[in-house]
């Protein structure tokens, strides 16, 4: 599968392509239950750590994260419901999710990736504390998948997307802008397109799909793609992994505006997702284990 | 130097990095030659990865901290070089200028810490 020399395939295309792909992952009932539950206001903490329990690896995870240095508990965490109640619902679903969806990828190769991504994870929860929105939970986990599309593109439609790692790789630049250039299609609206595969809640689609052009979420929505769209320039910022180039895209004011932040509070979230950052390295390796 | 699968180390690989439990307290310094003994601790302890390098290969300098190894001594023309072509407005100069403090503290102090502990 390799595109026309000359020609654009466009994002219709690529999702088309996308779609009929076997390999592209789905989730097992236990998780699309859980994810789906979790975004429910009415769910209790035991009601979670029951449809936890029909999984014991997903359990197995959710217990060594929650008895972590990452989370520190004071007494040790014995039950998927403590766990459930310690970790908060984003993170149990992060969890779930990232095991899940990436247990089709070979992490190893992947692991700038991830690093880039989990730092965008913790800068994007640093954010969304800093600015009020919820407890940052979602926002993490956003973080963590905001690239879910480059690791898509890279794994299942690689003859396409060798030539944009290419162009990055020789003439340096942001990844996207070779996307663009290069499929008529970013790795934001292929993440927007594997959310919906997914059933992923709808605030997690706009984020994705609306981190770099905060026009693309919906109204209700723009503000948590703000958080992540600032949170992946902290982590460029802080030089953790990589997303795939070594560049930096512009800060839209918007955000900026959207999230009531200002120059000023560059520093304090800078060394704010860099004591997260500190234990992360940890629980990289657990949601790995 | 590698991130392995403790699964996939085999004895005599050198650890790169230190080897830390889930708590975050040291089980290995760096520079240890791995025996399988040490490998079953490991594994026993719950670690999945570790840092690692075939013997002969160069270990890091070890008193520079793993914290540190995305920054460097070279932390601040790194930083230029992925800046360097977004510096274009007050917000862009802002993000990069709190983004370079931010590594030269870093680097400073955990550089300090690491001496005293020496």
């Amino acid at each position: 599968m390799s595109a026309v020399p000359g020609s654009v395939p466009g994002e219709a295309a690529i999702i088309a392509k996308l779609a009929t792909v076997r390999g592209l992952p789905a989730l097992p009932m236990v998780v699309n239950t859980l994810s789906r539950r979790i975004g429910d206001q009415t769910v209790s903490a035991g009601e979670i750590a029951r449809l936890l329990s029909h999984d014991q690896g997903l359990t197995a995870r959710v217990l060594r994260l929650s008895n972590s240095a990452f989370y520190s508990p004071k007494e040790p965490v014995r039950t998927p419901e403590q766990a459930v109640v310690l970790l908060g619902f984003g993170t149990v679903r992060a969890i779930i999710l990232k095991a899940s969806i990436f247990s089709a990828y070979d992490m190893e190769r992947a692991r700038p990736f991830w690093l880039h991504a989990l730092g965008t994870a913790c800068a994007a929860r640093t954010v969304a504390r800093r600015a009020g929105i919820g407890g940052g939970d979602d926002a993490f986990v956003m973080g963590l998948l905001h690239d879910l599309g480059k690791l898509a593109l890279n794994e299942f439609l690689p003859d396409l997307y060798r030539p944009v790692r290419a162009a990055v790789e020789r003439d340096g630049g942001l990844i996207r802008d070779a996307e663009m250039r290069l499929l008529g299609c970013d790795h934001a609206a292929v993440g927007r397109f594997l959310c919906e595969h997914w059933s992923l809640p709808p605030a997690y689609r706009d984020a994705i799909a609306g981190h770099h052009d905060l026009s693309l979420a919906s109204d209700a929505h723009r503000p948590l793609a703000a958080c992540v769209h600032l949170a992946d320039l902290i982590a460029r910022g802080l030089m953790i992994g990589s997303g795939g180039d070594n560049a930096m895209p512009l800060l839209d004011p918007e955000a900026l505006r959207l999230l009531n932040l200002r120059e000023e509070h560059f520093a304090e979230l800078f060394a704010a997702t860099e004591e997260d950052l500190g234990r992360a390295e940890v629980f990289f390796t657990i949601i790995n284990g | 130097m590698r991130c392995l699968p403790v699964a996939d180390i085999t004895p005599g690989m050198i650890l790169a990095r230190p080897a830390r439990a889930l708590d975050g307290s040291l089980i290995y310094k760096s520079g240890l030659v791995l025996e399988a003994k040490q490998l079953g601790w490991l594994k026993q302890a719950g670690l999945h990865e570790l840092w690692v390098v075939r013997a002969g290969e160069a270990v890091p300098d070890p008193t520079v901290p793993e914290y540190l190894d995305r920054y460097g001594p070279d932390f601040a023309a790194k930083l230029q070089g992925v800046y360097s072509k977004s510096l274009v407005n007050r917000t862009m100069q802002g993000l990069f200028l709190a983004a370079l403090a931010h590594a030269t503290e870093c680097y400073r102090r955990y550089r300090l810490d690491e001496r005293e502990e020496e």
